[in-house]
């Protein structure tokens, strides 16, 4: 049978990556980025659409009431700013798309739209907008509110930024700058105008300083999961990074994006969708297999590292709840709602110890050699009908971004899954090229 | 002995773009290269820093209209100089940069974060120069109706300083966690980020 070729991502954090195993001489030089400079040559040569680099904005000490083991663990902070790193980043490869995460609750409209403008000027036309609505308390602490808005009101606050920085993106025409030597003109002050926009929570003149980007606009992406999260998405991304469970929830997540998606009129084969995975590779089975073990002796050990990541997003201390019962009913969280339902639903009525032990943060287990993943993935995007898969490891080290690059990478490519070059300039144009 | 600056006056923006020694900079300045270029050499010939000056703004003051000021490109069209930075760093060893942010267009967190970056990825050579904006085109491109007085401007900067410096020193050197005050941003607050009329009060 033909195959279908998808696409690969890396869901990337600018944090420390492994430093407690040993294979590791990165504990402290990560934060001049030539780490990730390296990760993202590696990607760029296995043949990856894009690398993505998420973000937040706090120190959580949620769990316990202290940020001891947030930082004992290193899991949110600390953590290096997107912007610049996006920069260095694309001037160390020619091809793969570069996406920051920047969040529509924090960032004044005009700043971002002209720092990402700027990106996809410096990258060529491969930088990419994360859009996130950021999901906690410790965050809007940092930026003069008391708490978060409540989660619509900050999909609502998302949209009218989303539809600000639009516009200053349009602000300047396509040929508005003429640079003529003859006339003396640089840029024709006709196709520059403001977008004088009074809305409900922006206020912004405009126009953009900075001039139309290569793209136009960077590709944008998404991650919604809830209801009003799908609609945002399915109106305004490029591109949707999701964590549905097995292959069922993966088609019907899909699916449902793509008719939300003809229900604004729009052509859902302009929509990719990337599904968050996490293969254990060996060199055989068995190899896999006690690597697996390995990793959830690990996890069993560390339990409390997991509830500690649980504690950052949800902002639930999870450290009063009994983890030798199952989550309360009467427990709610105003930030991630969808992976927090999802959670409900894997837990079922097993402890929190329990599930939160055998939790990965992965659409479907893949656990073999590269040629067995590989015929996995195959077969999972046969199924549910595209578009790609985001690696997501946490934290990553430079042994297992190999064992994907140099392991799978090319597994994909024998069978003509994955792409062997990229035809176009820009990254929206590679991301559907097929 | 004394020190030597080079102050890039129109920061990540157009330079000369016509005449005999314009070179490609008509369709390559919103390019990292030629600010590479100028880095190198200022670092060759024993430059202290390099000084990089920025605005938000199309101005329309003269004459009421954009006409003049983006006929000859003065001030407008120009990027973000904080993405310049690391590339500038990059080719270079000793040099220090300093990229110019207004403390009515950063909220103070987004500020320290992204200048700690900047430091990390230039290894100790980053600076910041601190400005207030002057034009009441770049308050209403943020949230404003016009630009605060000159007065209120400096007392917001003052505090603006006090929490970019706290955030900096919220992490001890030995990386041992201590609470910085809680820290208000000189910004009105409310259910949107925002940033609404001058009259409102933080």
């Amino acid at each position: 049978m033909a195959a279908t070729p998808f696409r690969l991502g890396w869901f990337g954090n600018l944090t420390a990556p492994e430093w407690r195993t040993g294979w590791s001489n990165d504990a402290l030089s990560w934060t001049d980025a030539r780490y990730y400079v390296d990760m993202v040559r590696d990607m760029e040569r296995a043949g990856f659409d894009f690398m993505m680099l998420e973000d937040s904005l706090m120190v959580s000490d949620i769990y316990a009431g202290t940020a001891e083991l947030e930082l004992k663990h290193a899991m949110y902070a600390p953590k290096l700013d997107p912007v610049p790193v996006i920069s260095m980043l694309a001037y160390a490869t020619e091809h793969i798309g570069i996406v920051g995460t920047a969040s529509t609750t924090f960032y004044p409209p005009y700043l971002l739209a002209r720092a990402f403008s700027t990106l996809d000027h410096v990258t060529r036309g491969r930088v990419g907008w994360n859009i996130v609505t950021s999901s906690e308390d410790r965050v809007a602490q940092n930026f003069g509110m008391d708490e978060l808005p409540e989660h619509d009101l900050r999909y609502e606050i998302a949209e009218e930024f989303v539809e600000v920085v639009k516009g200053l993106w349009e602000s300047w025409a396509p040929d508005a700058i003429v640079a003529d030597p003859v006339t003396g003109y640089y840029a024709d002050h006709t196709k520059v105008a403001p977008i004088h926009h009074q809305g409900t929570h922006f206020s912004v003149r405009g126009p953009l300083n900075t001039p139309r980007s290569p793209q136009g606009r960077p590709v944008i992406c998404q991650a919604g999961a809830s209801p009003r999260g799908r609609d945002f998405a399915a109106k305004n991304a490029d591109m949707l990074l999701c964590i549905p469970h097995g292959l069922d929830g993966m088609k019907e997540y899909r699916d449902d994006i793509r008719l939300r998606a003809e229900r604004f009129g729009r052509d859902p084969d302009e929509i990719k969708i990337f599904f968050v995975v996490a293969p254990i590779i060996g060199r055989t089975m068995d190899e896999a297999l006690a690597k697996q073990a390995a990793f959830r002796a690990d996890k069993q050990r560390n339990f409390e590292a997991q509830m500690v990541h649980f504690a950052a997003i949800m902002e639930i201390d999870f450290s009063v709840l009994d983890p030798d019962q199952p989550i309360p009913d009467d427990v709610t969280t105003n930030g991630h709602q969808g992976t927090f339902e999802g959670w409900k639903k894997v837990f079922g009525g097993r402890t929190i110890k329990d599930a939160a032990c055998d939790m990965r943060v992965a659409s479907m287990e893949l656990v073999g050699t590269p040629d067995h993943i590989a015929d996995e993935m195959d077969k999972a995007m046969e199924y549910v009908g595209g578009d790609g898969f985001m690696f997501l490891a946490q934290p990553t080290s430079r042994q297992y971004i190999r064992e994907i690059t140099e392991g799978l990478c090319p597994a994909l490519r024998r069978r003509g899954l994955i792409r062997t070059g990229y035809a176009h300039e820009h990254f929206r144009d590679n991301l559907r090229s097929f | 002995m004394f020190r030597l600056g080079w102050f890039l006056g129109n920061g990540f923006g157009m330079q000369p773009w016509y005449g005999e020694w314009a070179g490609r900079s008509m369709t390559e300045w919103t390019q990292p290269d030629l600010y590479v270029d100028l880095t190198t050499s200022l670092e060759r010939a024993g430059f202290d820093l390099l000084f990089i000056e920025d605005t938000s703004m199309v101005e329309d003051t003269y004459g009421g209209s954009a006409e003049t000021t983006l006929k000859y490109g003065l001030m407008a069209p120009k990027n973000d100089p904080v993405p310049l930075v690391p590339l500038l760093a990059a080719a270079t060893e000793h040099i220090g940069i300093a990229v110019t942010m207004s403390t009515i267009q950063y909220p103070p967190y987004l500020a320290a974060r992204s200048m700690v970056t900047l430091d990390h990825l230039t290894g100790g050579r980053a600076g910041v120069n601190v400005v207030t904006s002057v034009t009441h085109r770049v308050a209403q491109n943020f949230g404003f109706d016009k630009h605060l007085d000159h007065a209120e401007r400096y007392a917001m900067a003052e505090e603006w300083m006090d929490v970019v410096s706290a955030l900096w020193e919220s992490w001890d050197p030995d990386a041992r966690w201590a609470l910085v005050r809680r820290a208000r941003p000189p910004v009105p607050s409310g259910p949107s980020p925002a940033l609404r009329s001058p009259e409102a009060e933080p």
